[in-house]
């Protein structure tokens, strides 16, 4: 009898041993992570989980990333789509934003270790950007060309101006794993072609490979990926 | 002519205890319906929410490492494959767990095989979960994904269903057969991915 209640209780007990092996498991990863992602500052990288994190270690510069719509929109609804790029004043960095109504995703990077992913609102001719640990823009559209400010997470604020532009210019965003490690390539292509990108393995950041704008693939360390072009819409910053 | 009639009766009593053994509490043939429904219910539950979490999270691309190993990907590699050996242990011993001839370190060692094998897999989970989440961006990782879902599901269902006496016999081979199965090809779409693709080192 002894025997057999003991047959019955032991696979809950290897369950639950199994769930508190998991349990401690996330609890240890998610207490590191934001110590570990604050010193990069990589604006993709944790800290975004919704729920598991301890609320004690969740970093206090989140910013609201929830585009808010609002009732007037500016943009005629027949022009769901437009796609600005430029850069810099002083040529640092390559900008290219993406609206889709009244949402708005950005991306900036210098194609070696600068970069934000940005998101917020066109509000009238106003955007109104923010990214992780502090990076934002503010800008405002001035016949068809946006004129602004950008600041990383890292303390930087340059001026910069982004012409609308069309296809090829746009953001481009990678999700992949790379030898283990979470890899985010972004990239932000200007009208001629000219592609500027930055590549997160893991915790370190350098130049992005070239993309092929015609079918989105390219080869990072030997492995073919595929990247898709972001749209205003697009949750760039959590998520 | 009388004499016989209680031999007849005699052998009756016995008889029905016979009978009765297996199923002491005259439990309907189908009674384990609901039980295993629901057990089958709480894997679902568990393989939806591991995806689901995965899918949603955003991979924070960070890791704990292990020393000893070239890197935290071959820490995971190597995890796996001595979870897969665990589970090849599972499969020889899982045959004579019901076996009376058995050896009686049989059952111990397919329960401790199992365990730990769970166990080896658990730092691999939390790392796939946690720091690259739900990837369907290639075949192989979205068949890795969605089997990473399905194994803790199976074996979710499987461990509930060993605390329940009575179910048909065929129910915890075939969850256990499903259990070995989706680690057999956990271990084929990552190790050996990993092994063939990278290098065969530690």
């Amino acid at each position: 009898m002894s025997a057999r209640r003991r047959r019955a209780a032991s696979p809950l007990a290897t369950l639950g041993a199994v769930v508190l092996l998991t349990v401690v498991l996330f609890a240890a990863n998610s207490r590191v992570d934001p110590a570990a992602s604050t010193a990069p500052a990589y604006p993709g990288t944790g800290g975004a989980e919704t729920s598991t994190a301890p609320p004690s270690a969740e970093p206090t510069t989140e910013p609201s990333a929830e585009p808010t719509p609002t009732s007037e929109a500016p943009s005629p609804p027949a022009e769901l789509q437009a796609v600005y790029a430029g850069v810099t004043s002083g040529g640092e960095a390559t900008i290219a934003m993406a609206v889709n109504d009244d949402q708005v995703a950005a991306y900036l990077c210098d194609g070696a270790a600068i970069e934000a992913w940005l998101q917020g609102t066109l509000d009238g001719d106003t955007i109104t950007l923010a990214g992780r640990n502090g990076a934002g823009l503010s800008g405002s559209v001035t016949d068809g060309t946006v004129f602004g400010t950008v600041t990383t997470s890292s303390g930087l604020t340059m001026p910069f101006s982004a012409a609308e532009s069309q296809p090829p210019a746009g953001v481009y965003e990678s999700r992949t794993t790379l030898d283990g490690l979470a890899t985010r390539i972004g990239w932000a292509v200007l009208p001629d072609g000219t592609q500027v990108g930055v590549a997160t393995v893991g915790d370190t950041k350098r130049e992005a490979p070239p993309l092929d704008l015609t079918d989105g693939t390219f080869e990072i360390d030997g492995s073919p990926g595929t990247a898709e072009p972001i749209t205003g819409s697009d949750t760039v910053v959590g998520g | 002519m009388t004499h016989t009639r209680p031999p007849v009766d005699a052998p009756a009593p016995p008889a029905e205890t016979v009978v009765s053994r297996p199923r002491p509490r005259a439990e309907p043939r189908d009674a384990f319906r609901l039980p295993l429904l629901s057990f089958l219910l709480a894997g679902c539950a568990v393989a939806l929410v591991l995806g689901v979490y995965a899918a949603e999270h955003e991979p924070a691309g960070y890791s704990l490492d292990v020393p000893g190993f070239s890197s935290p990907l071959y820490v995971k590699a190597w995890l796996t494959t001595a979870a897969t050996v665990f589970g090849v242990v599972q499969l020889l011993t899982a045959a004579r767990m019901h076996d009376a001839g058995a050896r009686p370190w049989t059952r111990t060692l397919h329960r401790w095989s199992g365990r730990l094998a769970v166990v080896l897999t658990i730092p691999v989970v939390v790392h796939c979960v946690y720091a690259l989440g739900f990837q369907s961006g290639s075949t192989r990782a979205l068949v890795h994904s969605a089997l990473g879902c399905f194994f803790y599901g199976v074996f979710v269902t499987k461990m509930l269903a060993l605390t329940r006496r009575g179910l048909p016999r065929w129910v915890v081979p075939v969850l256990g057969g499903a259990v070995f199965t989706s680690l057999i090809a956990l271990w084929l779409t990552s190790s050996l991915w990993v092994f063939t693709s990278s290098g065969f080192r530690l």
